[in-house]
């Protein structure tokens, strides 16, 4: 059986960390939006780089596709090619910000421990009044 | 006796209100009434979301060189290129598509960030206005 007063500690404990743990999440989300992502098509015709927060930084086609290429395949491959950027930049940031809170089973469990202990609180209380 | 909580609808004993005489029947109506509007939020939010992802953005050059679309995930839906800005220098290709896409891709993001604000509950709208400066 879970012991009140260590699961109460536990809890605090993990309220007391939370401001380090956004901190810490905080400062990686930063770093994640200033990292710079690059897709290349299958081709390596067209090249796409984007920062982390998906802004698109460059396209770079090159001259064979330029000169031997037509429209319309050249726009599908940055279409496909500047998609795949903006999937990896999105995929770069949500790994950033993983873990900053506990997983649901942690809470749940904190939860849980929090509600035995207020029920031991207020037992507590009923015997004091009954006495 | 002291009296340690006057809960609306607890039970009376020797005019001391326990803790543990809580009404739980109205405890449970009201989480039940909050369990609700937070689940109507949510589905009030993904629709908005759904929505959103589905709106169509379009951005093109003043020369008819480039017109890109977008939907409000963002991703691109479509890259349509006149034959001439096959002719363009790279760099300067690079310059066209960089600054439309950039446009699009702003223009479908604040779109489905208004939805999804606008879909917010007003508490957490004004709370989200208040830490952001929105």
């Amino acid at each position: 059986m879970t012991n009140p007063d260590q699961s109460m500690d536990d809890l605090r404990r993990a309220i007391d960390d939370y401001p380090r743990r956004l901190a810490e999440t905080t400062a990686r989300a930063h770093a994640a939006a200033r990292a710079t992502v690059t897709a290349r098509d299958e081709s390596g015709q067209v090249t796409v780089t984007a920062s982390g927060q998906g802004d698109i930084l460059s396209v770079r086609v090159t001259g064979h596709a330029l000169h031997d290429g037509d429209p319309h395949t050249l726009a599908t491959r940055i279409t496909t090619t500047v998609n795949a950027a903006l999937s990896q930049a999105e995929a770069t940031l949500a790994e950033a910000t993983t873990g900053t809170l506990p997983d649901d089973t942690e809470t749940t469990a904190r939860l849980d421990a929090f509600e035995q202990r207020i029920d031991a609180a207020i037992n507590r209380l009923d015997r004091l009044l009954d006495d | 006796m002291p009296t340690v909580m006057g809960a609306r609808g607890a039970r009376q004993s020797n005019n001391v209100t326990r803790m543990s005489d809580f009404d739980v029947n109205e405890l449970v109506a009201r989480l039940q009434l909050v369990t609700d509007e937070m689940a109507g939020a949510g589905d009030r939010v993904r629709a908005a979301v759904s929505a959103a992802h589905t709106t169509t953005f379009h951005v093109a050059d003043h020369d008819g060189l480039a017109e890109i679309t977008a939907d409000g995930r963002p991703r691109l839906t479509g890259v349509h290129l006149h034959r001439d800005a096959l002719h363009l220098h790279p760099d300067d290709l690079d310059h066209l598509l960089t600054t439309l896409l950039n446009e699009v891709l702003g223009e479908a993001r604040r779109a489905t960030g208004d939805a999804v604000f606008e879909a917010l509950p007003q508490q957490i709208r004004t709370e989200i206005t208040r830490v952001t400066d929105r």
